[in-house]
This record gives C-alpha cells, structure tokens and sequence, in this order.
C-alpha cells in the first residue's frame, strides 16, 4: 500500500498557508477532480489550518501534517496538529440579524468550509493523553480508477 | 498593493491587490485601509483581478475596509470591535456606499457570494461601471 503524500511543518506559521495551499492543490488536480471542486476543497483546508495557527496554537508556530488521501472517488485531506481539542462540526454561527454595517467581521471561516466540501470528520487525540486533533475534509467527485480519464 | 486615483468627480481611490489574501496577508489591507481614510479616502473601490485566492481573513478585511471608511475605529482582528455608536449607513441591512469592489473572480467571487458579503459590498465586473456607481 503506498503512502498517501504528506507534508509535515514542525512550526508552521501562518506565512505556511501558501505552501499548505499549493501542496494541496497539487494533488488534487492529479485526481480528475473538477478545478472549481480543487478550489473548493482548498478553500476549506485553508479555513481550517488558519484556524489551527491563528487559534488553536494561538499565532505560535507549531507541528501541522497534511496528508491527502485518493481514495475510491473521493480525495481525504487530513490535517493533525497539537493544538487544544476543538471539533468545527460543533461550532455555531454568530447571530446574523445583526446588520453588516455593526456586525464584527469575522466567522466566514467554517460556514465556509463546510459548504466547500462533501464531509467533515474530526477526532480528538484525547485517548493518547495529549493535546491534537485530526480533521478530515473529504470531497467527492475524483475520477474512478474504473472509468477512463 | 497600489492606489490609483480613479478619476472623475467623485473622488474614487482604486486600491490594486494582487497575491493571496489570506491570514499572513489581511492585516496589511486593513492598514492600508486604516492610512487611506487618515489620509480623507471615503470611497474606495478594491481591484482583486490579481488576487487568485482569498480566505475568510480576506473576506474580514474586505469587512473591515467597509467598516474604517465609514468611520468606525480600527478593529484589532484579535479581539474584535466594540459596539458602533457613529452608522451613517446599512441600518436596513443593505449594502454601504463607500467600498466596491471589481475583478473579483473564481473562487475568490464565489467566497464573497457564499458568505453574503455581496449584500454589504457590490462586487463588479467592469472598473469603469464600479466606478461611476460610487
């Protein structure tokens, strides 16, 4: 079984965003996935490793893996840091009544993501006794090995 | 990132981004942002046809760009604003007369589409439209 491509940062920062981006995209682009799909899915990786370095690590580096995984149709982007347990899925929207003109920017980032791809998993590293996440954001639509190109 | 003036009589600053925008990148448009209105900007019109990714940092600083021009203070990304006591506009929820935006495009206008900041900030296609709509 061959290993899924991955990128490991010991200290990424947020000035890595660009790299975590174009290592995602790369692959995607392999799979047959349509481009404005690789967007979509870049789109939530970036959300969501922005939230690791500007919140869960509080804006210090530290240890964030990409792995991207091709699977039967569909392309797995996990991403695992060391951060505090925080799980997106439980995350609500601020109150949106409030009009844009008094509104405090900001919560775009996992209303985003979720409507960018087909599914998002999370699972906290608790059962190891450390600090850690993993998160997985899963898109459908990659070419079939079955189907011709 | 550059300014142009946009010409005319309506006194329009073109701001030029070109690059990513995204969380290492969206403090230095709201600076700018900031320098721009000390400098008398109130009407600003963002030109993203360079920008080929923007994520949500982007879509606070576009948020927050809106906000410095119609004379809200600064807000610290980290910690956000206070309540606003000074509205000139959007008390219906509608859009605000002092930041457009152009050449957004892709993945880039579809993060404006999605979020609903379009209903706050007009996004056009054509620069000489997004400036005689100001």
């Amino acid at each position: 079984v061959a290993t899924a491509p991955t990128l490991h940062l010991e200290a990424a920062r947020r000035t890595d965003l660009a790299l975590v981006r174009a290592f995602v995209r790369g692959h995607a682009e392999t799979t047959g996935l349509a481009p404005e799909a690789v967007d979509d899915l870049v789109q939530a990786v970036d959300e969501m490793a922005t939230n690791v370095l500007v919140h869960g690590y509080r804006g210090r580096p530290g240890p964030l893996t990409v792995e991207v995984d091709a699977g039967a149709g569909e392309l797995r982007v996990r991403l695992r840091d060391d951060a505090p347990p925080f799980d997106p899925r439980t995350w609500e929207p601020p109150d949106r009544v409030v009009p844009w003109g008094r509104r405090r920017p900001g919560g775009f980032g996992i209303p985003l993501s979720r409507g960018c791809v087909d599914e998002i998993d999370h699972r906290a590293a608790e059962a190891d006794g450390a600090a850690g996440n993993e998160l997985t954001l899963v898109k459908r639509g990659t070419r079939s090995e079955r189907e011709p190109a | 990132m550059t300014t142009d003036d946009g010409g005319g009589d309506r006194s329009v600053t073109i701001l030029r981004l070109a690059g990513d925008l995204d969380a290492s990148t969206f403090e230095a448009v709201i600076e700018r942002g900031r320098e721009l209105y000390a400098d008398g900007v109130r009407r600003l019109l963002v030109d993203m046809s360079e920008v080929d990714f923007m994520g949500s940092s982007g879509l606070v600083a576009m948020h927050s760009l809106a906000l410095i021009l119609q004379g809200e203070q600064p807000p610290d990304p980290e910690h956000g604003w206070g309540a606003f006591h000074h509205l000139q506009t959007d008390v219906e929820g509608g859009g605000q007369p002092h930041l457009k935006i152009v050449g957004a495009h892709g993945s880039v206008l579809r993060a404006l589409q999605r979020t609903g900041m379009t209903e706050f900030i007009t996004v056009h296609a054509d620069e000489q439209a997004a400036l005689d709509s100001f």
